[in-house]
């Protein structure tokens, strides 16, 4: 596998799981969105990495294009994230509304409220 | 059809029930549904019984397995089916009167109903799973039921101990019939019966029989499970009268009756039931004779003719069983009947305390009839039911060589005998003696409830008598449920009347007893009741396992997201390298056919420090600014890398999300969460080597192909097939369509998520 | 009337328009559902954080909904002719080319249905996300 891209994704899975630890609300969600990224990049770049050639085909298939299951997934990939990450923020909202707090340790208590 | 039909008009009451409340003049037709099924029963089944003619039938559901809805009219079911749905009739217009004004009546009728439709079909299934689904489907209406009131911690801590019970006797029951099954090699009762031999053979038959008998016993409140059955009390009248003496906890004795020709015969059967049984019958009696709540009272000797009913089965004689069914029958008659009358009781003073009720005849002259037939019924006096019903029993209990079983079943009888007159004779028609201010001179509503309240235990008082001096009526039903039960068994003809005879003479001893025991029981009334050990032992064994569990979700769920995180990443991180490590090793060769050209590396170095910066600044701004140039960063590399519309998805999701992230925080007021330093180089410990393995795991995969064959018939398929150049196109919109509609779902729920939390948030405001 | 508010009178139908290109186009070039629907979500969010014209205030919370269900029917009106054809569950059913002025060659089938459904669900989820943090933010400043 492509050392940069390694690094990459090994670089955003650890920044994402860091994030994850801190106590603020709005780190947690950038965790989710480093960790998201880093999972898209390792799905797009297990299928083979090729520059430059998309899948565009005509009547006949060409030899070499780039290919198109791993990125059919990830454009899924992307847009479920997308909705994860939107819910999230809400619940962010819902949270800092109902605790005046964005504190993760504060929310452990969910059954008092 | 005849299934069908009876199914179908006790079904039309969750129509019609629900119109109560429109027409409540008219409340007493909720018993409509329940009568006609009764006619439509008794008038089907009952000619095809008699001409030796079997209704079955049979839905598919699991054909592989062999397990399917099998339907079947046996002379015992169709018993049970009329105490079910006649009894049913009674109590539904019954409960009309009783739940009148009551907000939650609907709710009742409905619960009730859907009782008898489990419980019918209980009596007309054939096949082991079949029965074992109505089965718990009663456990669980009667939880629903004894725990009607709610608001109350007593009836809902009362209903969970019947639930827990008789749901744990139920799974017992599912592996016992499971195993049963897996020995006889068939699911329905008739082929197991045809293979009885097998089973009662095999090594596995004690463990069937313990199950299964387990599930029985806690159903119909054998000892040492009895104790549920009086705390049950606390339900509505309508419910205890029905579910709690004349039908569900017959289920029990209903599955023993089943099994007899299946299980039943042998040593270990004969002694467990009628051991079972004759403890049984004393301890309920002594429960009876110690309290002064008349309901409890009855409760008491609900468990004795459990007992006893449960100790003729274990005898299995011809003339056993047949004495089992005509208790089973007789008690269901007076006992329903007693149970409504003491509802109507209650109502109409507001005590059940057996000491305060005295004279009650002058007002309610209905009610103290029907309480005095059904009453000498349950003594068992000539010409009742209950008479004919102890007579039998007698006689089949003389030729057993164990004389205490004699002497148990007389005085057993005798405190029956005793509370009967407890509770029939003494509230209506004794004097009171000692003039005190009780409850009966309460002049508050003195007189006779709605008509609806008396009608119903009358009639059935009416049928005692009427079953008593012509058995005939019901005999030729009675013996098709012998003959269902043995086949081969010789049919005794029902008679009042026998000539002077050894169960005569027992039946007087019993009488004289029974008077003796009634005047002493004055002394034997306990001011408070203590709890019995079986409940103590339930209540420190609840106690225990939820304490168990109370305890390990304090340590496994914390609350804190990063106790759950750490666990996580360390068993992950130690897992995957005690795996990995002794087979790949630990060096990462590095070998490329990929061109890098400047941009990427730039990039990918930008993205690399704005993921770090995201770490460590504590500005939000700067975290969403960060967050926007690592977006476009691997839109980028997704462009170079040939996925133009994954850039460009990337690109427009990004920007969105920037967007409506900077809408919600800014309105955050920054904290100071700052992390300990110590316990902060721990998470990045853990991160570091978290993303360590990553990067190990990553540059260790060569290239999988995740699946060429798919990849290249995607491509090669998408202009000649798919009409389309875009092959990722291609495969979102055709090849693959099942994920992306999945997908498509996920975002409307997303979307229904946040409309709601921000629902209530607006809400609040305004 | 500031620079936004203006330019979004122009831009925001411009967006829309261009999305509906996107969608049709995605089939043979980079676009399709997902991508139309972004676009035509960020139109949305501009108008959204531009406020509502209050000619369609009312409208604009339910539209949202409307949206999302539309699109999840049009899904399913898109294996509707596989089902009743007989063919497998969701195979795609085409009519015959056409030639139409300006589009040129057209081809239409279930999978563009498809992907119309896609693109409602996907701008139906950005309004709603829209509003609901747009309605929050701005009655926190009106305090």
């Amino acid at each position: 596998m492509e050392l940069i891209i390694s690094l990459l994704i090994a670089g955003f899975f650890g920044t994402g799981v860091y994030c994850l630890f801190q106590r603020s609300f709005i780190k947690l969600i950038a965790g989710l969105i480093l960790i998201g990224q880093g999972a898209n990049l390792l799905v797009f770049s297990v299928g083979g990495l090729m520059s430059l050639k998309p899948a565009f085909v005509g009547k006949e298939a060409p030899p070499m294009v780039a290919d198109p299951l791993p990125q059919a997934l990830v454009l899924t990939a992307i847009v479920i994230s997308f909705g994860l990450i939107i819910f999230t923020i809400s619940l962010l909202l819902k949270a800092q509304r109902e605790l005046k707090s964005d504190d993760l340790n504060q929310l452990n208590t969910t059954d008092t409220l | 059809m005849f299934f069908a039909l009876t199914f179908s008009i006790l079904a039309s009451a969750f129509l019609l029930v629900p119109l109560i409340k429109k027409f409540s003049g008219a409340r007493v037709l909720v018993s409509l549904p329940a009568g006609l099924a009764f006619f439509a029963f008794l008038f089907m089944g009952w000619p095809s019984l008699r001409s030796g003619e079997v209704i079955t039938h049979t839905l598919e559901w699991f054909p592989s397995m062999g397990i399917n809805l099998d339907f079947q009219l046996t002379g015992m079911g169709f018993v049970l089916g009329l105490l079910v749905m006649g009894i049913g009739a009674l109590i539904m217009s019954y409960a009309s009167g009783y739940m009148k004004g009551d907000a939650k009546e609907t709710r009742l009728y409905l619960l009730l109903y859907s009782f008898m439709v489990a419980m019918v079909g209980l009596a007309v299934s054939n096949n082991l799973l079949l029965f074992f689904i109505f089965w718990e489907l009663t456990s669980i209406i009667s939880y629903l039921l004894v725990g009607f009131k709610h608001e109350y911690e007593t009836s809902r801590k009362n209903a969970l101990q019947a639930l827990l019970i008789t749901g744990g006797g139920g799974i017992a029951m599912l592996i016992g019939l499971v195993m049963l099954s897996h020995v006889g090699g068939a699911w329905t009762f008739t082929e197991l019966t045809a293979n009885a031999h097998l089973i009662t053979e095999s090594a596995l038959y004690p463990y069937i029989l313990t199950l299964v008998l387990l599930g029985a016993f806690t159903k119909s409140a054998q000892f040492p499970f009895h104790f549920w059955l009086p705390n049950a009390m606390g339900a509505p009248t309508p419910v205890s009268a029905y579910l709690h003496s004349a039908t569900m906890v017959k289920a029990g004795i209903f599955l023993m009756f089943v099994m007899t020709p299946i299980l039943g015969g042998t040593e270990l059967w004969k002694t467990t039931l009628i051991t079972t049984g004759s403890i049984t019958l004393l301890v309920g009696g002594w429960f009876g004779l110690t309290q002064k709540d008349l309901k409890a009272i009855l409760a008491g000797t609900t468990i004795s003719v459990l007992g006893l009913i449960t100790f003729l089965i274990g005898i299995g004689s011809d003339k056993a069983i047949l004495a089992a069914i005509l208790v089973m029958v007789a008690h269901a008659l007076y006992k329903a009947s007693l149970f409504m009358m003491v509802g109507a009781v209650d109502l109409a003073t507001g005590t059940r305390n057996i000491n305060e009720l005295r004279g009650l005849k002058k007002w309610m002259p209905l009610t103290a009839t029907a309480a005095l037939l059904a009453g000498l019924s349950k003594m068992g006096l000539p010409p009742f039911y209950g008479f004919i019903a102890k007579e039998y029993l007698y006689k089949a209990a003389i030729p057993l060589p164990m004389e205490w079983i004699q002497a148990v079943l007389v005085l057993g009888n005798a405190i029956i005998l005793a509370l009967a007159i407890k509770v029939s004779i003494i509230p209506f028609f004794a004097k009171d003696k000692e003039k005190q201010e009780s409850a009966s001179d309460n002049p508050l509503h003195k007189n006779e409830l709605d008509w609806t309240m008396s009608v119903s235990p009358f009639v059935l008082a009416i049928l005692g008598v009427l079953f008593g001096a012509f058995p005939n009526l019901i005999t030729p039903m009675v013996h098709t449920a012998v003959h269902s039960i043995t086949p081969e068994a010789n049919l005794y003809a029902v008679k009042l009347w026998s000539g002077v005879n050894w169960p005569l003479i027992l039946s007087i001893f019993t009488v004289g007893l029974g008077l003796a025991l009634f005047f002493s029981s004055r002394w034997l009334e306990k001011k408070e009741t203590p709890k019995s050990w079986g409940v103590v032992i339930y209540e420190r064994l609840l106690e225990a396992v939820l304490c168990l569990f109370k305890k390990t979700t304090r340590v496994v769920q914390s609350g804190y997201l990063q106790n759950y995180l750490a666990v996580i990443l360390i068993a992950t991180v130690a897992l995957v390298a005690w795996k990995s490590i002794p087979t790949m090793g630990l060096w990462v060769s590095y070998e490329s056919n990929l061109t890098l050209t400047p941009i990427i590396i730039i990039t990918a170095v930008i993205m690399l420090i704005s993921a770090f910066w995201i770490c460590i600044t504590k500005s939000k701004l700067n975290s969403i600014i960060a967050l926007g140039v690592i977006g476009a960063g691997v839109a980028l590399l997704f462009a170079y890398y040939s996925a133009p519309d994954l850039a460009i998805t990337q690109l427009l999701v990004e920007s969105l999300i920037v967007v409506m992230f900077a809408w919600v925080i800014k309105d955050i007021k920054p904290h100071n969460l700052s992390t300990p330093l110590l316990l902060n180089s721990w998470y990045l410990i853990i991160s570091a080597s978290f993303s360590l393995l990553i990067f190990t795991l990553v540059m260790k995969s060569k290239l999988v192909n995740l699946a060429p064959a798919i990849s290249q018939k995607m491509v090669e398929m998408s202009y000649p097939e798919g009409f389309g150049s875009n092959v990722v196109n291609v495969t979102l919109v055709d090849f693959r369509a099942l994920d992306t509609w999945g997908e498509a779902t996920v975002i409307s729920i997303a979307a229904i998520g946040v409309w709601i939390l921000g629902k209530n948030l607006i809400s609040k405001k305004s | 009337m500031t620079l936004i508010s203006s330019s979004t009178r122009v831009i925001a139908p411009l967006l829309i328009l261009l999305s509906l290109v996107i969608l049709y186009r995605g089939h043979n070039l980079p676009g399709g559902g997902f991508i139309g629907g972004l676009t035509a979500a960020a139109a949305m969010m501009l108008i959204t954080l531009n406020g509502v014209p209050s000619k369609f205030e009312k409208h604009w919370n339910n539209l949202s909904l409307v949206l999302i269900g539309s699109g999840l029917v049009t899904l399913f009106c898109s294996f509707l002719p596989s089902l009743m054809t007989g063919a497998a569950f969701m195979e795609a059913m085409w009519l015959p080319t056409v030639y139409l002025p300006i589009l040129g060659k057209v081809k239409l089938g279930t999978p563009l249905i498809f992907d119309i459904g896609i693109y409602l669900a996907v701008i139906g989820f950005s309004i709603k996300c829209a509003n609901v943090f747009h309605a929050n933010s701005s009655s926190e400043t009106d305090h």
